[in-house]
């Protein structure tokens, strides 16, 4: 368990550090700058947690800030998703398989 | 254990870097300190008592750990699964709650570890909800979420429909309920103003259900009922394949 701890972590800390240093690059192709302009915001396909919640909390004088662990950052978010998304599907896999194929017709 | 110290400080200290992020559920931030600990004080019973049970399920009720794997894994993915819907509010994505479901099939009190559990991950890794933030966002998807769907699946029953509409139920009204809980939540923010108790209760009740109604009018309603699909055809499908299952958990009767 504690081997796969540290790999996780060593893993986890590479992405960052390179999604960090890749931030901080200057990204100009042949000089046209790159720019960064996230549409979701402010576009269609908001998630209503954000255009609602949010738009409340600011409201009442308590803006959302960031979070204590901050994966928001370039594609490191997608990344997360991604990750815990296979370890969800693989539970639910394995758990379904057990349950529902090889236990099928079993009485408990 | 220094090497594994030491990396989780790395981790820490190359994550702490400042930059704007916006969530899903009630988000980082939002709640000041007092009405932090108020509600994790509030969801702390539940969460003890569902400890508790779920020892107590695991060692008695054969089948019941994987069900746990199974309906854990798949909350955690409903909470965090933003759905294209359309409602009034336009073109928006709106997450199902998925407790609902576990709590017909595990019991309201497991159900509340359960979405613990998925809330604590999705604020800790996925920069959705939040650790402050994450008393309250148990309350609303945990406790009023799975206690809402159990009871509805009850009375559903009682009420002598069929299981895919006793599911249906559970889905609806549990969904209902955990968005209504977001607004008692962000509601309760106005008691902070410098105004007499009556009035400040007064404001803060007109908040609730302000959000609650742009809530259900905006992508949720829809969303909603996609949910109460989703759950009844769970359990109709656990139902035909393992009866035993829900009949050991006392979910259907023999």
């Amino acid at each position: 368990m504690l081997k796969y701890f540290i790999v996780f972590v060593f893993t986890f800390s590479l992405i960052q550090a390179h999604a960090l240093y890749a931030a901080e690059a200057d990204n100009t192709i042949n000089g046209i700058k790159d720019k960064e302009i996230i549409e979701s915001e402010t576009g269609k396909w908001t998630g209503i947690d954000v255009s609602i919640v949010g738009k409340y909390a600011e409201k009442y004088g308590h803006p959302p800030k960031d979070p204590y662990i901050n994966t928001d950052q370039g594609d490191l978010l997608l990344f997360v998703f991604t990750f815990f998304g296979l370890i969800g599907g693989i539970i639910i896999g394995y758990n379904f398989r057990k349950l529902f194929i090889e236990g099928k017709g079993k009485r408990n | 254990m220094k090497r594994v110290l030491s990396g989780i400080i790395v981790v820490f200290a190359l994550l702490l870097l400042p930059q704007a992020a916006y969530a899903m559920h009630i988000t980082e931030g939002i709640l000041p300190p007092k009405w932090a600990i108020f509600w994790v004080v509030m969801i702390m019973p539940f969460v003890v008592i569902g400890t508790l049970k779920l020892k107590k399920n695991k060692r008695e009720v054969p089948g019941f750990l994987p069900l746990v794997g199974l309906v854990g894994a798949a909350v955690f993915v409903f909470s965090c699964f933003p759905i294209p819907v359309v409602g009034l509010n336009g073109m928006a994505t709106a997450h199902p709650a998925g407790t609902g479901m576990s709590a017909m099939l595990l019991g309201p009190f497991v159900s509340v570890v359960i979405a613990g559990i998925a809330l604590f991950i999705q604020a800790l890794f996925l920069a959705h909800g939040g650790l402050t933030t994450l008393g309250v966002n148990i309350f609303s998807m945990g406790v009023l979420g799975s206690f809402s769907g159990y009871f509805a699946f009850r009375l559903a029953q009682r009420m002598g429909l069929r299981l895919f509409w006793c599911g249906f139920a559970a889905g609806v009204v549990s969904d209902l309920f955990t968005y209504m809980g977001t607004s008692i939540g962000l509601g309760l923010l106005v008691l902070e103003g410098g105004e007499s108790l009556p009035i400040a209760i007064m404001h803060s009740v007109k908040a609730m259900l302000e959000i609650f109604v742009v809530f259900m009018a905006t992508s949720q309603g829809p969303l909603c009922v996609a949910e109460g699909i989703v759950v009844g055809f769970a359990i109709s499908y656990v139902y035909k394949v393992r009866p035993g299952i829900l009949q050991s958990l006392k979910v259907v009767k023999v």
